[in-house]
């Protein structure tokens, strides 16, 4: 095959193109966007369905956790403390979540006091919605004790190995 | 109930919020320490993230409640709308984290599981691997101790076989398939009378004298694999041969082709020589004892034929045929008696006197008495007498009758060339206790075939009635009746090995011991 042949160096000028033929309207949008529409607004409802969607994913991440440990098989109290504290931690994630939607609807009306937030009262009649708004706002009394679990589980693998020796694997 | 209070809701999710810090970070403080621990467990490091997240989680969920519980308490209600979209935001942000890090857990287990596996199947290699290096150092050095032991057995050996072959008085030679000499060992460079240079051009077939022994050494050893006393003649660098007693090994390379063969050859020249001796003096010594029966059974009739005769020749006058008669029997019967006596003399049947003699003497007495006679005819006497040689026991009568028995037969080898020269010579041989006495002569020399006969009595080569044949046979007898040896060599081997023709006999005597006492054999 033939090749083309090159009689000589290209002048400079030649091989070089302009760059500001294809550079000056990304700049010109850069600097003027105006209505861009591929940028989109995230409105107040988007946070909470954020935080719900969170919890839900907590949930998943849970059982999917537990499941791991189930199928693992490793036997010992940590494992079992384990165990129960994704179980209490799924529980506490559906009241927190249940709590989150009664919280949106309650109103502030359905408060007394409510310029002393100390004294504040949650007013009557009480209704399914209050009751469970109620009780969700007290979802401490699942979360700490499933942390309590997490903690004894940690204290219970540290027990375990405690009087092995330390260090590498070799 | 018109209302219910919400302090108690507060007031947990206050103490719940601290609840929660503090039980995180014990947690993950435990997980730490599990970390710490055990640095390469996968598990522990897992948690510790999961701890970690989690803390991150109520600290973020924690505060946020307490700072808006605190700021409601205060009435900053405003403020508290600026940091919860923040606080709401982080602790969306750590609970996803959490729920990501737990998800892990599955494909971490997994990855754990496959290292734990890799890690176990290695750890059982290494195990294995140093065992094995174990076992490997442990036959290590028992292998250099065993080589060294080995080394040792077969320097030795090697030592050993290598002086076998050095010292080896026989010849033992390495030939190649095309029966050239590799290697042969001193004493067959001797034999053949080759140095060690010439040995690399010489093969089987220059020293076999006949060529159709080579091919029946080649194709015994290539049917059996070994030969054994092949009784076979050398031929030496100067031409002469020797006869020689051959044993033989092929050798084989891998694969069973013959590559070559081994043997050791024992010179017979010297055996065989001692073996035509040894029948000679057999055959000797049952001719001795027959003349002897003869010559006693001869003699009285002898005796009675001579005595009759000498009787009757006084009857008659001498210038009578009858007593010229009587006197040709008186002289060949006086002629019988002497033959009857040397055959008495050869088969030691006659009386002896023992005594010390000197050798040179013995020798100066017969030439004195032959000098004349020699001169005669043109004969020059060489005496070569070694002084201060030992005395020797015997018969000086008798050794003085062989030596002249020798004069006589130098003399008569000679008459045909008209003269020569006669050579003398005394000697002692130290090493073996021996005087010699050698009569060398420069006649004809006496041929090969007849070499072997010349001690027979009756056996001449002289014209008839100038010898009766006994005269050496008679010699042989006394030297034996001397406990000596009777030697002869024809042509003669000079000292450099050169040989020249004539004969030489050689009266090889015991030296007489110091204190032995001279006595009388009776006859």
């Amino acid at each position: 095959m033939k090749l083309p042949t090159v009689s000589a160096r290209q002048p400079a000028e030649n091989r070089r193109q302009p760059a500001l033929p294809w550079m000056l309207p990304i700049a010109l949008l850069l600097c003027f966007p105006g209505e861009a529409l591929a940028l989109q607004v995230h409105g107040e409802p988007e946070g909470l369905y954020v935080h719900q969607m969170a919890h839900l994913h907590f949930i998943f991440a849970l059982g999917y956790f537990f499941l791991d440990i189930r199928r693992t098989g490793f036997s010992g109290k940590g494992w079992l403390f384990l165990q129960f504290f994704c179980g209490v931690m799924v529980l506490w994630n559906l009241v927190a979540f249940i709590g989150h939607q009664a919280e949106v609807l309650i109103t502030p009306d359905q408060f007394a006091h409510s310029e002393d937030y100390l004294r504040m009262r949650l007013l009557g009649p009480l209704s399914l919605q209050k009751v469970i708004y109620y009780l969700t706002k007290m979802d401490h009394l699942v979360i700490v004790p499933g942390l309590l679990l997490l903690f004894l589980a940690m204290r219970s693998f540290y027990k375990s190995i405690e009087n092995e020796p330390t260090g590498r694997k070799k | 109930m018109n209302s219910i209070p919400l302090l108690p809701t507060i007031a947990i999710d206050m103490i719940g919020s601290m609840a929660n810090i503090v039980f995180s970070f014990l947690a993950a403080y435990y997980a730490y320490k599990l970390t710490r621990k055990q640095p390469d467990n996968f598990l522990w490091s897992y948690l510790f993230y999961v701890t970690l997240a989690i803390a991150a989680f109520c600290i973020s969920r924690a505060a946020g409640h307490l700072l808006k519980n605190i700021l409601y308490v205060l009435g900053n209600r405003d403020l508290w709308k600026v940091f919860a979209p923040y606080s709401g935001g982080f602790n969306t942000l750590c609970m996803i984290s959490v729920s990501a890090v737990m998800i892990f857990y599955h494909q971490g287990v997994q990855a754990y599981e496959a290292v734990e596996q890799k890690a176990a199947k290695l750890q059982q290699s290494k195990i294995r691997l140093a065992r094995a290096a174990r076992a490997l150092k442990e036959l290590n050095l028992h292998l250099e101790e065993k080589v060294e032991e080995r080394t040792a057995e077969l320097s030795e050996s090697e030592k050993k076989f290598r002086h076998l072959f050095t010292a080896s008085k026989d010849m033992v030679f390495f030939a190649d398939t095309y029966h050239a000499i590799v290697e042969m060992n001193p004493s067959g460079w001797e034999m053949l009378g080759y140095t060690h240079e010439e040995i690399a051009a010489l093969s089987l077939t220059r020293i076999f004298k006949n060529e159709g022994d080579v091919a029946t050494y080649a194709s015994i050893l290539e049917r059996d694999g070994y030969l054994i006393d092949f009784e076979a003649e050398f031929a030496k660098k100067d031409g002469s041969v020797i006869d020689v007693l051959l044993s033989a090994t092929a050798l084989y390379d891998e694969k069973g082709a013959v590559i070559g063969s081994e043997g050791i050859a024992k010179d017979l020249t010297r055996l065989k020589t001692m073996m035509e001796q040894l029948v000679s003096s057999e055959k000797m010594a049952s001719v001795g004892q027959m003349a002897a029966g003869v010559a006693h059974e001869i003699n009285t009739p002898l005796g009675v034929i001579l005595g009759y005769a000498q009787l009757m020749m006084d009857d008659f006058e001498p210038d009578s045929e009858i007593y010229q008669n009587l006197q040709v029997i008186e002289r060949q019967t006086k002629a019988s008696r002497k033959i009857v006596a040397d055959l008495l003399k050869y088969s030691r049947q006659s009386g002896s006197v023992r005594e010390n003699l000197d050798p040179n003497e013995i020798v100066s007495d017969v030439v004195a008495v032959t000098g004349h006679n020699l001169n005669l005819n043109h004969i020059d006497v060489h005496l070569e007498l070694a002084e201060g040689i030992p005395t020797i026991t015997g018969d000086a009568e008798k050794l003085r009758q062989v030596v002249m028995n020798l004069v006589n037969n130098a003399q008569q080898a000679m008459e045909s060339q008209k003269g020569g020269d006669l050579y003398f010579t005394t000697r002692y041989d130290a090493r073996r206790s021996r005087v010699l006495i050698e009569v060398r002569d420069t006649g004809k020399g006496i041929p090969e075939k007849v070499k072997a006969r010349i001690f027979d009595p009756f056996f001449t080569t002289k014209p008839v009635g100038k010898g009766t044949g006994l005269g050496l046979s008679v010699s042989y007898g006394i030297i034996q009746e001397h406990d000596g040896v009777i030697e002869v060599e024809s042509p003669v081997r000079m000292p450099d090995n050169t040989t020249v023709p004539g004969t030489l006999f050689r009266l090889v005597l015991p030296a007489a011991r110091e204190n032995a006492v001279p006595s009388f054999k009776p006859e």
